[in-house]
């Protein structure tokens, strides 16, 4: 007569289906969606502690004072400038240390750039004291030659801008004259990298002159209208008073 | 949960001449430039990705094409526990070999006195932990639908085909393809940014949500995968 014992392994499928871990992925990838689209309209913000000022007024101080300029090109998708903005930015012993080293510190956010938007800071850093604010001067020159191109349709842009607020131009003109203005602008950006890529001269030369171009595409970026036609999520206002 | 299944594994993974080599380079090389760079921080350690990519390659497709599921599920072994033992073993192991390469990192930033501070510490190994229970979790299902090191193939094969799909977004300007190949990336390497997570204002729920979604659903359905495979116990 066999014992009689309880068996002493589990009993039932050894191919239980993981039905609490199903419905616990179904449910997280509902919450997924719903928040993906809630943050993608209200995105969080990282803190900034640097005070940020306006580019031309940094630009006529720093002259004046003989020191240099911290331009601060930064992107949602560059992640060494998020890193920089979490580990620097938002801490405030490196703040008033930047604040001490630059008496004007510029951002700029720089949608669209193409080569790292972070290098400059470091080879502006790297420069000796002495040479740094010719170098900045030469930077933004520089950048504002290639951005002066691009800089006409801010102004156009503010026209309209104006005459929507005094409705002088009522339904389909306006609309018309910004979806022109609009076409324009997005002919220009794209004109743009082709014919930086065309100058692999420029390439080879000092870091500084490549940065440039950042600075110029930089300064017609900040629309909040452009960076969602980027794909890159709403941009900040592009420099802070302090 | 399988204690011994979960011994079993690390056993196999750390005796494979090949693996360990490769792990000891990957782990080696940053830990390296972190005690030779000049102002390195302890970001230079990089990712889990590679470490886990060798650690948890053919984690299950291996014991599949060499027969040894085949004894295991001839034991009274829930198909379930197996999987679920594979994927701790995997991040477990991981997490321990990152954590050990953390603990040299800051020893060696100590030394040349640019220590870094508790909190950066914690908020790196924290990191790491999830990345590789994240990262195990996408390779077990890769594993439970290919046999051999295929899923390493397969992972590499979704990546590029993702980061393809992403330069093509951003080139066309196609914002929801752009964004649905940052996701699957995204949910390739599953890991929480925890640095941001902290100082960001309002603190973003969706990296928390998306990664324990995408956590839980590679283990539901790489269960599921395991569970309708049907085994040949015929020689030869």
């Amino acid at each position: 007569m066999p014992p009689d014992e309880a068996p002493a392994t589990p009993t039932g499928s050894t191919r239980a289906r993981p039905i609490g871990l199903l419905i616990a992925a179904l449910v997280l990838l509902v919450a997924r969606i719903l928040l993906g689209l809630y943050e993608e309209r209200h995105p969080p913000r990282l803190p900034d502690l640097v005070g940020w000022q306006p580019i031309e007024g940094a630009e006529a101080r720093a002259f004046a004072q003989h020191r240099a300029v911290l331009y601060d090109f930064t992107a949602e998708w560059c992640a060494p400038c998020q890193m920089m903005q979490r580990e620097v930015f938002a801490d405030l012993p490196s703040a008033r240390e930047i604040e001490r080293e630059h008496a004007h510190v510029s951002s700029l956010r720089a949608v669209g750039a193409k080569a790292h938007p972070r290098a400059l800071d470091a080879q502006a850093l790297e420069v000796p004291d002495r040479d740094r604010h010719r170098l900045e001067l030469g930077v933004e020159a520089r950048a504002r030659q290639i951005a002066r191109a691009l800089a006409v349709d801010f102004r156009e842009e503010r026209r309209l801008a104006a005459l929507e607020e005094t409705d002088a131009w009522t339904g389909g003109a306006l609309e018309r004259a910004i979806a022109d203005l609009e076409a324009q602008r997005l002919q220009r950006l794209t004109e743009l990298p082709q014919r930086v890529r065309g100058r692999k001269a420029l390439q080879k030369e000092r870091g500084v002159e490549r940065h440039a171009i950042d600075l110029a595409q930089a300064a017609d970026q900040p629309r909040e209208r452009l960076s969602r036609e980027f794909a890159f999520p709403q941009a900040a206002p592009p420099w802070r008073r302090v | 949960m399988n204690v011994t299944l979960i011994t079993t594994l690390w056993r196999q993974r750390f005796t494979s001449a090949v693996r360990m080599a490769l792990m000891a380079m990957l782990c080696g090389f940053p830990v390296l430039a972190l005690a030779f760079v000049p102002g390195a921080g302890l970001s230079l350690l990089g990712n889990a990705q590679g470490l886990m990519l060798t650690l948890g390659a053919g984690m299950i497709g291996q014991d599949v094409s060499s027969g040894v599921l085949q004894l295991l599920c001839a034991r009274p072994v829930k198909r379930s526990d197996y999987v679920l033992s594979r994927w701790l073993g995997v991040a477990l192991a991981g997490t321990a070999i990152s954590l050990l390469q953390l603990a040299i990192g800051a020893a060696l930033l100590t030394a040349r006195g640019a220590a870094p501070s508790a909190q950066q510490i914690v908020l790196f190994g924290a990191g790491r932990l999830l990345e590789c229970g994240g990262i195990a979790a996408v390779l077990a299902l890769c594993s439970s639908l290919i046999g051999g090191f295929g899923d390493l193939a397969l992972y590499l094969l979704a990546s590029l085909g993702a980061g393809i799909l992403q330069m093509a977004g951003q080139v066309k300007h196609w914002l929801w393809l752009d964004r649905f190949a940052a996701e699957l990336l995204g949910s390739l390497t599953p890991g929480i940014d925890l640095q941001r997570l902290v100082a960001a204002s309002p603190m973003p729920w969706f990296p928390i949500v998306s990664y324990a979604s995408t956590v839980t659903l590679c283990l539901a359905l790489a269960i599921v995968m395991v569970n309708r495979k049907e085994l040949s116990y015929a020689s030869g």
